[in-house]
């Protein structure tokens, strides 16, 4: 006689219970089993931690014949700005190691060379007079430790880098008439983006984001990464 | 008989995707938001303590306000700094406790209102508070957490 219904035996139940144990005692007993698979997303997180804290906490690095300074907007102190350096000192560009906004300590600080967390006007500005050079643009990558090499392959990261009030609106540059720091391309929607945000002070400005403690511009430094 | 046999295979398997369930790790907090959250402490302590030509800072002056008799209350002031910064409305919370840790052992002089759960994130300052002959170090602990 045939059998119109279909039937599992216990046997087989039993085993694929055994197996449901097995495997979620697997998944829940070793919590990185899949971190091998989820190596660009933990890599970007690490190059925007890295970013934000190169933006943050190091003034950069400019050398000259053999001279350093972290002063690399206004490295002999003539008070130019990027334009004027661009304009009058050839090897400027390539003499600019690494890219930092914090401020230089003043000589009667306590810290030994910046002030973490209190970023330089001129430093900003002279980041965002970079970016807006679309010619020399194309430095800021490795400038920044963006362009990098893996086993002699170079790898290039996407940014997005700006300065925004605690209100999430962009910090305004009233006498430019366009953000204080807004570098890099949009953010794309449906890649896999890594967003750091640092709480900052901004030296040397007015009615410029908020005030917290003793400074009187404060925001967020917003760093975001995606390959 | 197969109805039982189903039945109990039912039971089983209910069983096992319930245990399996329950056994999940629970991450409320991933590693990225705890970095995010240690850096939100560090930076705000950091800006508080910002150093002033004579040495001293905003949050120098708080603690000595508060532990030297002038009715400051530096928990709660620094509560109201991290108001300003709108973290609270992302979910943000923190709660504040300022530390004696030159008498015996540590004492709690000072705490702001507040319950951090379990994946909160504690970062602390030491502040040292000079009134000659004396020295009073203390720690600000900020304790941060997703609500």
């Amino acid at each position: 006689m045939q059998m119109e219904k279909g039937q599992m035996s216990v046997d087989f139940m039993i085993a694929t219970t055994v197996l449901i144990f097995g495997i979620s005692l697997i998944i829940t007993q070793i919590p990185m089993l899949f971190a091998p698979l989820l190596t660009i997303s933990t890599d970007i997180h690490a190059v925007a931690y890295r970013t934000s804290m190169i933006l943050v906490e190091d003034a950069g690095i400019y050398c000259e014949n053999g001279s350093i300074t972290s002063a690399w907007e206004d490295p002999e102190k003539n008070a130019w700005n990027f334009s004027q350096y661009l304009r009058n000192r050839r090897n400027y560009l390539s003499n600019v190691r690494r890219i930092g906004l914090a401020m230089n300590a003043p000589v009667w600080s306590s810290h030994e060379d910046t002030v973490p967390n209190n970023l330089s006007m001129r430093k900003i500005q002279a980041l965002q007079d970079w970016w807006d050079d679309s010619a020399n643009r194309s430095m800021l990558w490795e400038k920044l430790g963006l362009l990098v090499s893996y086993n002699g392959d170079p790898v290039n990261y996407s940014f997005n880098i700006s300065l925004k009030s605690f209100n999430n609106m962009l910090i305004w540059n009233h006498s430019a008439g366009k953000p204080l720091l807004q570098i890099g391309h949009p953010i794309p929607t449906g890649a896999t983006v890594e967003r750091i945000e640092r709480i900052v002070a901004i030296d040397d400005c007015r009615n410029l984001g908020m005030r917290i403690g003793d400074n009187e511009c404060c925001g967020i430094l917003e760093v975001c990464i995606w390959k | 008989m197969h109805t039982v046999e189903a039945l109990l295979a039912l039971i089983i398997l209910i069983g096992a995707v319930a245990y399996a369930s329950q056994t999940a790790p629970k991450q409320i907090c991933t590693g990225e938001e705890r970095t995010q959250l240690y850096l939100y402490g560090r930076d705000f302590l950091n800006i508080l303590d910002m150093e002033h030509g004579d040495h001293t800072s905003w949050l120098y002056h708080q603690i000595n306000g508060t532990v030297n008799g002038s009715r400051w209350n530096a928990a709660e002031n620094i509560i109201n700094e991290w108001n300003k910064t709108s973290l609270p409305s992302k979910g943000v919370f923190c709660k504040v406790e300022i530390m004696n840790l030159t008498e015996k052992g540590i004492n709690v002089v000072n705490l702001s209102a507040g319950e951090p759960s379990e994946d909160a994130v504690t970062i602390s300052k030491i502040v040292t508070i000079v009134n000659p002959p004396y020295v009073e170090i203390y720690e600000v602990r900020l304790t941060l957490w997703y609500a």
